[in-house]
């Protein structure tokens, strides 16, 4: 009887840890996966085959030489956007409107340096900024309701 | 020693009891821990900690069958 009390003891106990240990490996894989799909690898990303980090950073260098002398490489930064309603929208917006928003959003500018560069006063730099923004969110807001 | 004693030790905080039943149940542990064909030692190691908590928080009472098993392990 003791016997038999104790063996049956261990199937529930044995019951009881596979459970566990199955609802673990659940738990881990999903963390795991989620972990996986939002982490960004900057380096692989940016790392563009046949072409190392340093010539990566000239380039980057180069273009950022390239924005005082008044030219904004705004198509080579836009192609960078990855969802299709979004660079749609970008790329509907004035010509002036586009650099704005790529000097303010990719370059991190004040509207001040960003007036100096595309030639305005910082006050209209801004309203620039803000109603293109607005335009944005009109054109996305009526494919995505509400975003 | 009977399963039951090493339970009752192990939730005792018993270091080697609670060793001897990591080790009973380390093939399942094994089995469990391949991934993709891979052994995968950090689930590994997570499944470590899950046997040490299964072990404190089995409920000994509901699979005792009330008999003086149940009333020795609950002690």
């Amino acid at each position: 009887m003791e016997r038999k009390n104790t063996d049956e003891l261990k199937n529930h106990f044995s019951a009881y840890v596979k459970q566990a240990v199955k609802n673990t490996k659940g738990h881990y894989l999903n963390k795991k996966c989620s972990v996986e799909r939002n982490e960004t690898n900057y380096e692989e990303e940016l790392a563009v085959p046949g072409q190392g980090m340093e010539d990566l950073l000239r380039e980057m260098d180069l273009l950022s030489d390239k924005i005082f002398h008044g030219v904004v490489e705004s198509r080579l930064l836009l192609d960078q956007i990855e969802d299709y309603q979004l660079f749609q929208a970008i790329t509907s917006l004035a010509e002036r409107q586009k650099e704005v928003i790529v000097l303010r959003i990719f370059y991190e500018k004040s509207f001040w340096e960003i007036g100096l560069i595309v030639g305005m006063a910082e006050k209209k730099a801004e309203n620039t900024y803000y109603n293109a923004v607005k335009k944005i969110r009109k054109i996305l807001g009526g494919v995505k309701d509400g975003v | 020693m009977e399963f039951k004693e090493i339970l009752q030790r192990a939730r005792g905080y018993d270091r080697k009891a609670m060793m001897e039943i990591i080790e009973m149940y380390r093939p399942l542990m094994v089995k469990y821990a391949v991934v993709n064909g891979r052994f995968d030692e950090d689930l590994y190691q997570e499944f470590v900690y899950t046997m040490l908590q299964c072990i404190l928080k089995f409920p000994v009472e509901k699979y005792a069958d009330g008999s003086q098993l149940g009333a020795a392990l609950r002690k």
